[in-house]
């Protein structure tokens, strides 16, 4: 009756539990990687071509390394930039130098195109952007003691210079973590743009600091930046203060010479009176001792 | 009974233990011996292999060894209080126990500082922190303070001694060796107990315990502040001090109700060391408990109510990695000896020395879970750095060295009372205050 009513039951329960915890052999899935590319142009003219890879496990990026990149260029007939494994953050970064002869479309754009072939283990992926080459020139005047940035876009059109008009642009002063955004506005129709720096932007310990002006992640343009560094800062004197409560202190605070001098001084004295009561114990028993045989 | 009569009865019972030497005395001795030796094997192999035979890593640069360190000193400054507190109060009940007491006393302050000098890397060059003492540092300040106490404590247990050399001296029932009188006489100093000379004892004696007492108190504050006057987890406490001073009277109270149950049985002193011995040291352990139990809860409650992300990690830690540990330190190791001692049906001597030796290891426990999880909670984390250099794990070189520690406190302790009465003589027969008043 109960074998019956329990363990019949209860036996059942595990028995079909344990079937359902045992784990059956799942075939490993390949990792569908997630690609970009970004464009940057530096203040030398360099391209760099900036991808990433990486894999996405609960929501959270998990960068991939040491998978090989291979760069394009070009619509139907692709030119070969040159390949880059991504390192351990999953970034692959390929430099351009300037004046590298790039096919151009029709619209005047290039086709930057970043591809990984896939191995069993990790699908393929690939990704494109299409940029408008432009330059931009950053000029650094002081007129009347006022501080004023100049920046001058243009695109080169058969060797002609065609201003960029109606762009948005942007200037920045490097700081530690971050840009830290001084100006921002639509470029003229000369494709000109100009604002002051403050008085009171600290600089290094000799007062530079680094401006930057920069097409900030254009639709067109990608990003197209000028860097120059001018001792138009505040120098930063970085005083540390000793703390008296620190161990590498060259002397003790008053205040603990004294009290340990105090306390060392109180307790050894009665430490020696009372050796001193020894001695006069003995001397006490020899004078008695010498009393009696007298 | 009168003076001489008790002072006859002790030596008799005596007699047998310092005349002769047991086959069971050597043998407990050889037992002991080769423990120590165990330590000494686990020496060597430090001396010869380095830090990296013992579970100390870059992170948790302090293991087992600090918290012997920890440990024995707390004994020793109990023993100190213990015995001064008694001696100054003139409790009638101290006389078979504080001898105990001040055995305790300088015995640990022998021991305890050895496993500091384990810790150190380079113990060559140990001399700089008397060549170029910092005075700001905690450390300087441990050094002359364990100096100075352990010269005090020396010098209040020969205070304490001298009155027992001269009756052993003197005395003509027991046949001691000619080298054992030679000594007694020398170390007597020619006492023969006139006023003059009781009167110095008595003074030098009450003076030096005044100053035990404070020097107890004051070192083993500077004990605490080693790790209080950091700003680690777990060490960044104002009650630090005091903390550590309750904790060390409630180690050394256990200590001594095991140490009175243990000479009571090898000595039979059943009529010296009655219950209400135990009793009291029982309720001063209970009372100690309860002031114990309230600085623990104090310490980790501000910790944990104050949600400071490095003192969550750390009091998870406790309660996850070092749960047993912590719940048997400070749940048991606070609640069981205040129920034993605290309900009169349970107050049995051999129920009391059961609550003593769970304090005693509690609190050996709780200097485990002050030191080592603090350590492996670093304000940093710790990167590409292998998981055996987190987390601490004492290998058996440490164990060694700890078991020769506990071997030669025994082996002292046991070479103590072979050499004099474990029990004072001249206590148990000797003068007290009001007489000596009527003698000024």
């Amino acid at each position: 009756m109960i074998i019956k009513k329990y363990i019949i039951p209860l036996f059942l329960i595990f028995s079909g539990s344990s079937v359902a915890g045992q784990e059956t052999p799942v075939e490993e899935e390949p990792i569908e990687p997630v690609m970009e590319m970004t464009y940057l142009k530096d203040t030398e003219g360099n391209i760099n071509l900036r991808s990433s890879m990486v894999n996405y496990v609960n929501r959270q990026p998990v960068p991939l390394p040491g998978l090989e990149i291979i760069f394009y260029a070009g619509e139907d007939s692709l030119v070969s930039l040159g390949s880059v494994t991504t390192d351990k953050e999953g970034w692959a970064i390929l430099v351009l130098d300037e004046g590298l002869d790039l096919p151009v479309g029709l619209d005047g754009s290039v086709r930057y195109f970043a591809e990984y072939q896939g191995t069993d283990n990790i699908l393929s992926a690939e990704y494109e952007v299409y940029v408008t080459d432009v330059n931009l020139d950053m000029e650094l005047t002081l007129l009347d003691s006022v501080k004023i940035v100049s920046l001058r876009a243009y695109s080169l059109v058969e060797g002609e210079e065609v201003p960029v008009a109606d762009e948005d642009i942007y200037v920045y002063v490097k700081r530690m973590f971050s840009d830290l955004p001084l100006g921002e506005d639509f470029l003229d129709e000369n494709g000109e743009f100009m604002t002051e720096i403050p008085d009171d932007i600290p600089g290094d310990a000799q007062g530079y600091i680094e401006i930057i002006g920069r097409f900030n992640d254009h639709y067109l343009f990608g990003t197209v930046e000028n860097r120059q560094t001018i001792q138009w800062g505040m120098p930063t004197k970085h005083e540390i203060p000793v703390s008296q409560r620190t161990l590498w202190t060259q002397i003790a605070p008053l205040w603990m010479v004294i009290t340990l001098s105090i306390l060392l001084a109180g307790v050894w004295g009665h430490y020696i009176f009372v050796i001193i009561q020894l001695f006069r114990l003995r001397r006490i028993a020899r004078k008695e001792e010498s009393a009696t045989l007298v | 009974m009168n003076d001489i009569a008790q002072q006859d009865k002790l030596l008799a019972k005596f007699k047998p233990f310092l005349e002769t030497t047991s086959t069971r005395w050597y043998l407990i001795l050889l037992v002991l011996i080769l423990i120590f030796a165990w330590g000494i094997s686990g020496l060597v192999t430090q001396i010869t292999g380095g830090h990296i035979v013992t579970g100390m890593r870059d992170n948790v640069v302090w293991g087992v060894y600090i918290v012997n360190f920890i440990f024995f000193m707390g004994l020793s400054y109990a023993g100190a209080l213990v015995s001064g507190v008694l001696h100054l109060f003139n409790s009638e009940w101290r006389k078979p126990i504080i001898r105990m007491a001040e055995l305790v006393t300088v015995i640990s302050l022998m021991i305890g500082p050895f496993f500091i000098f384990l810790c150190i890397g380079r113990l060559d060059r140990l001399h700089y922190l008397f060549i170029h003492p910092r005075i700001q540092s905690p450390i300087s300040w441990d050094v002359i303070g364990i100096t100075t106490d352990l010269i005090g404590c020396f010098i209040y247990l020969y205070l304490s001694f001298i009155e027992d050399f001269a009756i052993l001296r003197d005395q003509k029932s027991i046949n001691l060796p000619k080298w054992r009188q030679k000594v007694y006489k020398f170390l007597a100093l020619g006492y023969t107990g006139t006023p003059k000379q009781k009167k110095i004892i008595h003074k030098s004696r009450t003076l030096m315990s005044a100053m035990i007492i404070a020097i107890a108190i004051i070192v083993y504050s500077v004990l605490a502040w080693i790790f209080g006057v950091t700003l680690q987890p777990g060490w960044d406490s104002t009650i630090f001090g005091p903390y550590f001073v309750i904790a060390a009277i409630f180690s050394g109270s256990g200590l001594m109700i095991i140490l009175m149950w243990i000479f009571r049985r090898i000595y039979h002193l059943e009529e010296f060391i009655t219950k209400k011995h135990f009793v009291n040291m029982g309720v001063l352990l209970l009372v100690v408990a309860a002031f114990y139990g309230y600085f623990t809860f104090c310490d980790y409650l501000t910790k944990w109510y104050g949600s400071v992300k490095i003192n969550a990690e750390l009091i998870d830690k406790l309660f996850t990695e070092f749960n047993w540990m912590f719940i048997f330190a400070n749940y048991f190791g606070i609640i069981i000896p205040i129920i034993i001692v605290g309900i009169p049906h349970l107050r049995t001597i051999r129920n009391i020395t059961i609550a003593a030796v769970i304090a005693v290891v509690a609190l050996w426990v709780n200097r485990y879970i002050i030191v080592i999880p603090t350590l492996e909670t670093p304000f940093l984390p710790i990167q590409e750095s292998r998981a055996d250099w987190l987390s601490y794990s004492p290998t058996w070189v440490e164990w060694s060295l700890t078991a020769g520690g506990v071997a030669i406190f025994i082996i002292l302790f046991k070479l103590a009372s072979k050499f004099l009465p474990i029990i004072s003589l001249s206590e148990m027969s000797g003068v007290d205050h009001r007489e000596l008043k009527i003698l000024e």
